[in-house]
C-alpha cells in the first residue's frame, strides 16, 4: 500500500502540475494586445509629441517612439515564450517575423496612455517643460500597450534609451490591487475582467502634489469590447465572425485616440468654444480696402487726364 | 511748399519714423520668440516665420528713413528718403492685403468661399504696417507738391 | 567751341581709353546747373548701398511675398490641389482600366504606395506619379502659376527701371566673383527657367564670365518650378535651402574666379530712369516667356514620370538605389532611395523635388535628409533643357569644364553639408 500510495501522490502533483503549466501555456498564448493580426495599418494622424526634459536634457516622445518600444518588449516576450515550449530560433524568428507583421505597437492601450499623458502633463504643466523625475502616473490599466507606454515616459521600463532621470509609476486597479510586478506575464492575470473603469490614469506634480485624473468616456469604448474582447483573447471561445468584430471594434478604439480630440474622448474636458468668425471686422476693412482702391483708381485716372 | 507745410512735415514724419522704429524693434524682438498678437494688432507670423524678421529690418530701415528726411525736409533728395520710406511700407502693407486676398477667394472644402467666410478674411488682427499704411499716404500730399514746384 | 585735334595710336589699353573718353568729353559737354527731379532723387537712393540695400530688402520681401501667395495659396492650394487631388485622380482611379498592381496603370495613373506591406492607392497627385497624374499636375498645377507668378514680377520691376538698379548695387558683390552687376539679369531670369537665364549670359563680355555664368547657374540656381514645389512641400526650410545655395554661388563663384583664365573687365552700366511700366508690354513678356517655358517643360515632365515610372517596374530603379546607395548614405547623409528623384531629376527638377515629397510622405526621411536632399537636388546636375542649352552656348572645352566644376562642386558640397550635420548632430 506505501509503494502504492507514492505513485498516487506523484501522479497528483503530476497532475497539478500539467494542470498549472497548461494554465500557464494558456495564458502565454492569449494574443498579445501590442498587435491585432490582420487589423488595417492606423490612419494619418497629426499627434503632437511629449515633450519632457530628462535630467535638464529636453527630449520628445513620440506615440510612434511608444510603439516602437512596446512592439519590441513584446517581441522579447513572445521570444521568451516560445523559448519555453522549445522552439527552434529558427522557428521563434518565423513566428516572430509572422505575428508582428505591419505591427507599429500602436494600439489602443498605448495610444490611449500616450493621449491620456499628454493631456495630463499639459494641464499640469502648461507650457512648462517638465522633469521626467517630476512626473508621476498611476494607471489602473494592466495591459502592456497602457503600462510600457507610460513605463517608456517615465524612463522605467527596461531598455527605455539614454534614461538619465526617471520618474515614478504605479498601478493600482480600480478595486484597489496595487500591482508592483509590472511584467507581461504577471499582468496577464489582471487583463482578463476589464471594463471602463480600466481606461483611467492619474498623472501628479510631484513638486506641488497637484494631480490630474483622466478618464475615458462612455461611447468611445464600443458597446460589447469587453465581453468580445475576453471571448477573443482570454477564453478563446469566439467565433471567426466575433474575431473579425472585435478586430473592427480594436481598430476603432485605436484610430479614435489617434485622431479625435480630447473633449471627445475624456470626461471633464471641455470642448474650447469655436471663435465666432469676425464677418463685421472683416466688412469694415474690406469696404475700407474697396473705397481706397477706388479713390486710388479715381487719383491715377485724374492724373493721366491733366497728362495728356 | 511753404514753410508751415515744412514745419508739419517735419513733425509729422518725425513721429511716424518714431512710430515705424518702435514697430520694427518690437517685431524683431517678438521674432526671436515666435511673435505675439495683441489686441487687433498681430505679428505673429504665422504664415511663415521666415517673413516676421524680415519685415522687422523693412521696418527699422523705414523708421531711419524718415527719421534721417525730416532734416531740411523740403529738399528733395531729404523729401525723397520719405518717399521711399512709404513705398517700402506700400510693398509690405500692400503683400499682407495682397495675401488677404488670396486667402480669401478659394473656399476650405468648396471651390470659392461663402460670403461670411470672404468677409472674415479680412477681419483683425492686422500687422503693423497695416497701420502704417494710411499714415504713410500723406506722403502722396507732399509728392504732388513738389511735383508742381518741378513744373 | 573749338575741337582739338589729337592722333591716336591704336589699340588702346583699358586705362587708355577712358582718359580718352574724358578729353573727348571735356571738350564736347557743355555742363550747366541741373535741379534733380523727385525722380531723380529716389532713383539715386536706389542705387547708394545704404539706403538701396534695405530698399533691395523691401522689393524681395514683396516678390517672394506676392509668390508664394499668388501660386501657392491661391492657385495651387486654393484650385488646383482640389481639381487634381479631389475630382481628376479619383475619376481616373475609377475608370482607367488595369487597377492597383497593373503596369500600365501604375505607369499612367497610380503606382500606389506599400503600407504595412500591402499596396494602397496614393491619394494624391505628387505621390501617384503617373503620367496623366503627376506628370500633368507638376506642370499645370504647380509650376504654372509659379513661373507665371515669378515672370510677373519680374516683367514689372524689367518694366519700372529697377532691375538695372539692383544690378549697381550688387555689383561690387559680384565683381568679388568674376561677374558684374547685370549678371543679376540671368540670375533672376535662372530662379523662373534656367533655359532663358543661360540664353542671356550673351549680356557678359567675356568667355570666362560666360563661363563662370553658367556654371554658377547650373549648379546653385534653382528654377522657378522647382521654387514653386519646394515651397509647396518644405515652406519650412525655403530659408535655409537658399542660404545654402547663395553661400555656394558666392563661395564657389569666388574660387572659379581664382582658378579660370581670362578677363572680368569694368563696364559702364546705362541707368534708364524709373518709368510707369505698361499693361501691353508686361502681358506680352508673360505670354512669351510663359509659354516658352511650358513648351520646355511639359514635355520633359511627362517623359520624367514614365521614365521613373519604367525603372521601378523593370527593378532599374532598387539596382540603381542599391549601387549608388553606400556612396549616398556615407558620403551624402541621405538614404538610397533618393536615387529615384536624383535620376528624374535630370530630367526635371520640379518632378524630382515631388518625389521627394512622396518619400517625406511615407517617412523615409529626416528632416535634415530633406534639406541636404533638397539642396543636392539643385547642385547636382542642370536638367536636360539646360544641359542642352550649355552645350551649344558653350564650346566643348568649356562645356566639360563646367561638368568637371559641377562633379567636384557636388562631391565638395554635398559632403561638407553632411558634415556639418554631423558636427551639429543633427545628419
Amino acid at each position: 500500500m506505501r509503494s502504492g500510495k507514492l505513485p498516487l501522490k506523484a501522479v497528483a502533483v503530476t497532475i497539478m502540475a500539467l494542470v498549472l503549466m497548461a494554465l500557464s501555456t494558456a495564458s502565454f498564448t492569449i494574443t498579445v494586445d501590442a498587435h491585432m493580426p490582420g487589423a488595417k495599418a492606423p490612419p494619418a494622424f497629426e499627434l503632437s509629441p511629449i515633450v519632457i526634459a530628462d535630467d535638464g536634457t529636453e527630449i520628445e516622445i513620440t506615440i510612434e517612439d511608444v510603439g516602437n518600444y512596446h512592439n519590441e518588449r513584446m517581441k522579447e516576450f513572445k521570444r521568451d515564450m516560445l523559448k519555453k515550449q522549445n522552439k527552434t530560433e529558427e522557428e521563434i524568428d518565423k513566428i516572430i517575423e509572422k505575428e508582428f507583421a505591419g505591427s507599429t505597437g500602436i494600439c489602443p492601450c498605448s495610444s490611449f496612455a500616450f493621449r491620456a499623458a499628454l493631456l495630463g502633463i499639459s494641464e499640469l504643466w502648461g507650457d512648462e517643460i517638465p522633469e521626467r523625475a517630476d512626473i508621476k502616473f498611476i494607471t489602473r490599466r494592466p495591459t502592456p500597450g497602457a503600462t510600457q507606454c507610460l513605463q517608456y515616459i517615465t524612463g522605467t521600463g527596461p531598455g527605455v534609451p539614454d534614461v538619465k532621470s526617471k520618474g515614478e509609476l504605479q498601478m493600482i486597479l480600480p478595486d484597489g490591487t496595487e500591482v508592483t510586478d509590472l511584467s507581461v506575464k504577471n499582468l496577464k492575470k489582471y487583463m482578463v475582467d476589464m471594463n471602463l473603469s480600466n481606461w483611467n490614469i492619474v498623472i501628479i506634480r510631484k513638486s506641488t502634489g497637484d494631480e490630474f485624473e483622466v478618464q475615458v468616456k462612455e461611447g468611445v469604448i464600443p458597446e460589447g469590447f469587453f465581453e468580445l474582447r475576453k471571448k477573443v483573447k482570454v477564453e478563446k471561445t469566439a467565433t471567426p465572425e466575433e474575431i473579425e468584430e472585435f478586430r473592427t471594434q480594436w481598430e476603432a478604439v485605436r484610430d479614435a485616440f489617434l485622431t479625435q480630440p480630447d473633449w471627445e474622448l475624456f470626461e471633464g474636458v471641455e470642448e474650447p468654444e469655436e471663435e465666432e468668425p469676425d464677418v463685421v471686422g472683416g466688412a469694415i476693412f474690406f469696404s475700407i480696402l474697396v473705397i481706397g482702391l477706388g479713390l486710388l483708381l479715381v487719383l491715377s485716372l485724374r492724373v493721366r487726364v491733366k497728362v495728356r | 511748399m511753404n514753410e508751415m507745410e515744412e514745419k508739419f512735415g517735419q513733425i509729422y514724419f518725425t513721429i511716424l519714423g518714431a512710430v515705424a522704429l518702435a514697430f520694427g524693434a518690437a517685431e524683431l524682438i517678438a521674432s526671436a520668440g515666435g511673435g505675439f498678437t495683441w489686441g487687433i494688432l498681430d505679428s505673429s507670423g504665422a504664415t511663415d516665420p521666415l517673413f516676421l524678421p524680415w519685415r522687422a529690418i523693412i521696418l527699422l530701415s523705414v523708421g531711419f528713413f524718415y527719421l534721417s528726411s525730416v532734416k531740411d525736409f523740403a529738399e528733395v533728395h531729404q523729401l525723397a528718403k520719405a518717399v521711399m520710406a512709404s513705398i517700402m511700407i506700400w510693398i509690405v502693407a500692400g503683400m499682407a492685403i495682397w495675401t488677404r486676398i488670396a486667402s480669401s477667394i478659394p473656399g476650405e472644402e468648396t471651390w470659392f468661399n461663402s460670403l461670411e467666410g470672404f468677409l472674415a478674411s479680412y477681419a483683425p488682427p492686422y500687422c503693423p504696417e497695416m497701420f502704417l499704411l494710411p499714415f504713410s499716404l500723406v506722403i502722396v500730399y507732399y509728392i504732388m507738391k513738389e511735383k508742381e514746384a518741378e513744373k | 567751341m573749338q575741337v582739338k585735334k589729337e592722333v591716336v595710336k591704336l589699340p588702346l589699353s583699358v586705362d587708355e581709353r577712358w582718359d580718352l573718353i574724358e578729353k573727348i568729353t571735356k571738350q564736347t559737354v557743355e555742363f550747366g546747373a541741373y535741379k534733380h527731379t523727385l525722380k531723380d532723387a529716389i532713383a539715386e537712393l536706389t542705387v547708394k548701398p545704404l539706403t538701396g540695400i534695405p530698399v533691395a530688402i523691401a522689393v524681395l520681401y514683396g516678390f517672394w511675398s506676392f509668390f508664394c501667395d499668388f501660386a501657392g495659396t491661391l492657385f495651387t492650394d486654393g484650385f488646383m490641389v482640389k481639381i487634381f487631388d479631389e475630382h481628376w485622380l479619383p475619376w481616373l482611379q475609377s475608370v482607367f482600366p488595369g487597377g492597383l498592381g497593373n503596369p500600365v496603370y501604375a505607369l499612367m495613373v497610380d503606382a500606389g504606395h506599400l503600407e504595412n506591406g500591402v499596396l494602397v492607392p496614393s491619394d494624391n497627385c505628387f505621390e501617384a506619379f503617373g503620367v496623366l497624374t503627376s506628370g500633368l499636375f507638376v506642370p499645370f498645377g504647380v509650376v504654372l502659376w509659379a513661373v507665371l507668378a515669378f515672370y510677373l514680377v519680374f516683367a514689372f520691376l524689367e518694366d519700372i527701371g529697377y532691375l538695372p538698379r539692383l544690378a549697381v548695387l550688387v555689383d561690387t558683390v559680384l565683381h568679388k566673383i568674376g561677374l558684374h552687376g547685370y549678371a543679376i539679369v540671368p540670375t533672376f531670369l535662372s530662379l523662373g527657367c534656367n533655359v532663358p537665364g543661360v540664353t542671356a549670359t550673351r549680356v557678359l563680355e567675356t568667355r570666362k564670365q560666360r563661363f563662370l555664368m553658367i556654371t554658377l547657374l547650373g549648379i546653385f540656381i534653382p528654377c522657378g518650378a522647382q521654387i514653386g514645389i519646394m515651397q509647396d512641400l518644405v515652406p519650412e526650410l525655403m530659408g535655409w535651402i537658399f542660404l545654402t545655395l547663395a553661400i555656394g554661388y558666392l563661395g564657389f563663384g569666388y574660387i572659379l574666379n581664382k582658378i579660370v583664365p581670362g578677363e572680368s573687365p569694368e563696364i559702364i552700366m546705362d541707368v534708364p530712369p524709373y518709368r510707369m511700366p505698361t499693361l501691353r508690354n508686361i502681358a506680352r513678356k508673360l505670354w512669351i516667356r510663359t509659354s516658352r517655358f511650358l513648351l520646355v517643360a511639359v514635355p520633359f515632365v511627362l517623359l520624367g514620370c514614365l521614365i521613373v515610372g519604367l525603372m521601378y517596374l523593370t527593378g532599374a530603379m532598387d539596382w540603381l538605389a542599391s549601387v549608388l546607395g553606400p556612396l549616398l548614405i556615407v558620403w551624402f547623409g541621405v538614404p538610397k532611395e533618393t536615387v529615384a528623384p536624383l535620376i528624374a531629376g535630370f530630367l526635371r527638377k520640379d518632378l524630382a523635388v515631388g518625389v521627394l515629397g512622396g518619400l517625406m510622405e511615407q517617412g523615409v526621411m529626416t528632416h535634415f535628409q530633406v534639406f541636404t536632399s533638397v539642396v543636392l537636388l539643385c547642385i547636382y546636375f542642370p536638367c536636360l533643357a539646360t544641359f542642352a542649352l550649355m552645350l551649344k552656348e558653350e564650346n566643348w572645352k568649356e562645356f566639360l569644364g563646367s561638368l568637371a566644376s559641377l562633379v567636384v562642386m557636388v562631391f565638395v558640397y554635398g559632403g561638407l553639408i553632411h558634415l556639418v550635420g554631423l558636427m551639429l548632430g543633427v545628419a
